[in-house]
């Protein structure tokens, strides 16, 4: 009877249940509405910072510079905004669409010009200016592009021909070790100092390996590594060929005219020191692990911590999470490439290479619309100042950006920047030219492979595949020019044409990269 | 901005569909009406020709950070000769790009150059014909550009629209396939077009494409080196990647003509300048090897 009662009263309601679920959300929306948040209630300006780095170190290094910042500025509060970077470009092209995008974004690379001179600020008047929170350090009085280590390379946009970001980190290239391994199998503790050197460790490891049945491979590789390993492999060993090809200007070519040069007759395969590169790689492959070329950094990066690798070939990003992870004593140094003076492979090499690899050291920008962009370069200002870089470093682990901020402590060798010799041309890079490369490359490195096997194949395909990687780049380069006809003519119609503005500096850009390319579309059109 | 404004006139709409009774709303909208195309016809009046009108200067703020397609609803609101270039200009760059936007282009500037009434908007459409016939057309062709950016330079030389047309006839000229003779005559001319340039940015890049065009075609430091010192001598007007390549090449080729005093000082200048640049360590050798008896 109760039951029944209750039913009864339940069918009474039931229609207003949604009606009234209806009213509750609808009243709690507007009440969220209404009442200001806790933020707007204590009215301070929120200067929110988009980054994709969710390894070990970087986000406590924000928070440290953020903290201190705040505790100077009370006015202001910084957040941060962690999103994975499998979903970053995706997230930051909606939140900027949307007009919802925070105040400072790390730029994914390559990202399009298009979207960056629409939606992000250049900052080339504010980094010919020293940066105020230097002031009583050594860098006082320098223009703040030249308190960076690397001059601010990482904050400038080729094509806008302006910068647009700083970042209070540096990525480069780094080699890890085991050192407990290395110890058992040199007998001594301290690393390899050459590349002669790394040799030799690689065949104690081989001959250690010997009689048993685990195998510990000599570097933990995978796809990407192994690509930018064998770009430094190049990049030495064609520095002297390089320089020999450029047209007076005492550097080595650029990717683009080595293909061009090789179209044009003016190298070909059977030079030595190309094929010096190549049996270098072919005998430094022979220590990765069988299908390198199928696994991913989560494979490279586990098979070191679990103790199967000697070496990890990769970057500084992976410094705190390794210390994280491992349960045996790592060192880390400068990845080896052959000296001037090595027997076999020193040939073409000039000298260690220049701190030019950008890898891994990006920029965080300001977005134009943000009503607190002057607050958030501020804040920019500060975390790439002395003192600021100095608490990040400390709190994060990671290599500072600015010039006489100490590192952490360990990874003082990869500091050294400056001082090396000019990157020279590499065969890899050109996507067409790339494929050929990696299609051919198990005549190299696959069982039995050699320098001539390889060379068979792909010669015959190089030609074509550079011929349309080429193609390709002039496209693509006059896509650009014509985007930047549409701006120049807009600014300078605008009045901004001043001989220091951002149209007359993109004008500069337009002009550099037009002749690059009209000499490039000259020497296609003669090449046979 | 362009939205806030397109919700606002959305909004005043609704209002007034909502808030007046049927007559009073009829005529209420007629007043409205009168009032709008009032001030349309006002503005498309235009002011002096080369000046940008007040009206004008989202649009052009639209195009120059990138977003065509709002610029272009803006300049087609209007009908002056500002505006059918802003319009032309904005057909350059709405994506995707079509032959029928491009030749709309096209046809924009040839009747702005071609009206009677000749102002900047007339150099300026010239120029645009020429860089549209050698950059954006569907298949583009080059002779043609050039022919139309040295009629302009000729036409108009000093005029600022004329004088960017300057560079653009240096690298199309001096980087194409030609004998070395011919090669010489258009550097001859170049450099007579050169001395009645006016506008500073257009000299400097001029210098830079006849400097770079002089080394890739033979390693000619003799011709390239006068460039790259003048550049040098403007001294705020290089953007700082391009200093710093100016200033190396500069130290490069004085080298190679044997002023090695030169040289080094000029890679001292490199390094005081640029210290922390990859070509930082080659500099510092290059000066020490000077120095070295």
């Amino acid at each position: 009877m109760k039951t029944r009662s209750l039913l009864a009263l339940a069918g009474k309601l039931s229609p207003w249940l949604g009606l009234s679920l209806l009213v509750a959300v609808f009243a709690l929306a507007a009440w969220r509405v209404a009442v200001p948040s806790a933020v707007e209630a204590e009215r301070r300006t929120v200067i929110r910072i988009a980054h994709w780095q969710l390894e070990a170190g970087i986000r406590q290094g924000i928070d440290a510079v953020a903290r201190a910042y705040e505790a100077m500025h009370p006015d202001v509060r910084i957040e941060q905004i962690l999103v994975p970077e499998r979903v970053y470009p995706t997230w930051l092209t909606t939140r900027l669409v949307g007009g919802t995008a925070p105040e400072l974004i790390e730029l994914v690379p390559n990202y399009s010009s298009d979207r960056v001179a629409r939606y992000f600020r250049p900052l080339g008047a504010e980094i010919d200016q020293p940066n105020p929170y230097n002031r009583g350090t050594a860098l006082e009085a320098l223009p703040w592009r030249n308190t960076f280590v690397d001059g601010l390379a990482s904050g400038y946009h080729e094509e806008l021909a302006d910068y647009y970001g700083a970042g209070p980190f540096m990525g480069s290239r780094a080699l890890f070790y085991n050192a407990s391994m290395l110890r058992e199998v040199t007998g001594v503790d301290a690393p390899p100092a050459n590349f002669s050197e790394l040799e030799r460790v690689l065949s104690q490891l081989e001959d250690s390996m010997r009689g048993r049945n685990e195998r510990i491979a000599g570097f933990a590789m995978h796809r990407a590594s192994a690509t930018a390993l064998f770009n430094d492999l190049f990049a030495a060993q064609l520095q002297r060929l390089g320089t020999e090809l450029s047209r007076g200007t005492g550097l080595p070519v650029t990717r683009e005219e080595f293909y061009a040069a090789h179209l044009d007759g003016r190298w070909d395969f059977a030079r030595p020191e190309l094929k010096a590169a190549l049996e270098n790689l072919r005998e430094l492959s022979a220590s990765f692990p069988p299908g390198f070329t199928q696994l991913g950094r989560e494979d490279a990066s586990l098979s070191f911590v679990q103790g199967r690798a000697l070496f990890f070939y990769s970057g500084t990003w992976d410094v705190t999470n390794l210390a994280a992870q491992v349960d045996f004593p790592v060192g880390v140094m400068r990845p080896l490439v052959p000296e001037p003076g090595h027997p076999r492979f020193g040939a073409g090499v000039l000298g260690a290479l220049a701190s030019e690899d950008r890898t891994g050291s990006p920029a965080f920008s300001v977005t134009r619309d943000s009503p607190h962009a002057e607050r958030a370069i501020d804040f920019l200002r500060f975390l790439t100042s002395d003192p600021g870089n100095r608490l990040f470093s400390e709190a994060s682990g990671w290599m500072p950006s600015i010039v006489g901020v100490p590192g952490p402590s360990g990874l003082d060798e990869l500091m050294v920047a400056g001082g090396g010799y000019p990157r020279g041309p590499s065969l890899l890079g050109g996507p067409d030219t790339s494929m050929a490369f990696s299609h051919n490359l198990a005549r190299l490195t696959g069982p039995g492979g050699d320098v001539d096997a390889f060379l068979e194949g792909f010669a015959s395909d190089a030609a074509a595949a550079m011929r349309s990687d080429l193609n390709r780049s002039l496209r693509a380069g006059a896509e650009g020019l014509r985007r930047d006809d549409v701006a120049i003519i807009a600014g300078r119609v605008l009045g901004e044409v001043d001989g220091a503005g951002v149209t007359d500096r993109r004008a500069q850009s337009q002009n550099e990269r037009e002749a690059s390319m009209r000499a490039l579309e000259t020497e296609l059109a003669g090449a046979p | 901005m362009y939205r806030y404004k397109k919700l606002t006139r959305i909004s005043a709409v609704t209002y007034i569909r909502t808030m007046t009774p049927p007559m009073p709303r009829l005529l209420f909208l007629r007043v409205l009406f009168v009032v709008i195309f009032s001030i349309h016809c006002a503005r498309a009046g235009g002011g002096p020709a080369g000046v940008v009108e007040p009206g004008m200067t989202e649009a052009w703020r639209l195009l120059a950070s990138g977003d065509a397609s709002a610029a272009r609803m803006e300049f087609e609101r209007l009908e002056n000769r500002e505006a059918r270039v802003g319009l032309g200009v904005a057909l350059l760059a709405v994506q995707p790009r079509t032959a029928a936007g491009l030749e709309r282009a096209r046809r924009l500037f040839e009747d702005v150059a071609a009206e009677p009434s000749k102002d900047d908007w007339t150099v300026l459409a010239t120029y645009l014909l020429a860089r549209w016939h050698q950059l954006h057309a569907i298949a583009p062709d080059a002779a043609e550009g050039e022919r139309r950016l040295l009629a302009l330079l000729e036409e108009h030389a000093g005029h600022p629209w004329a004088d960017v047309a300057a560079p653009k006839l240096a690298i199309a000229w001096l980087n194409a396939g030609v004998d070395d003779a011919e090669h010489g005559r258009r550097e001859e001319r170049l450099r007579g077009l050169l001395g009645r340039l006016k506008d500073p940015g257009a000299i400097r890049d001029a210098r830079l494409a006849m400097a770079d065009a002089a080394l890739r075609r033979n390693a000619n430091h003799r011709s390239a080196l006068p460039h790259y010192l003048a550049l040098l001598e403007e001294a705020d007007a290089l953007r700082p990647s391009l200093r710093a390549r100016v200033l190396f090449q500069a130290a490069e080729s004085s080298l190679a003509l044997g002023l090695k005093e030169e040289a080094r000082a000029g890679w001292l200048r490199f390094l005081s300048e640029f210290p922390n640049d990859y070509r930082a360590g080659e500099a510092t050798r290059r000066a020490k090897e000077i120095s070295a008896p």
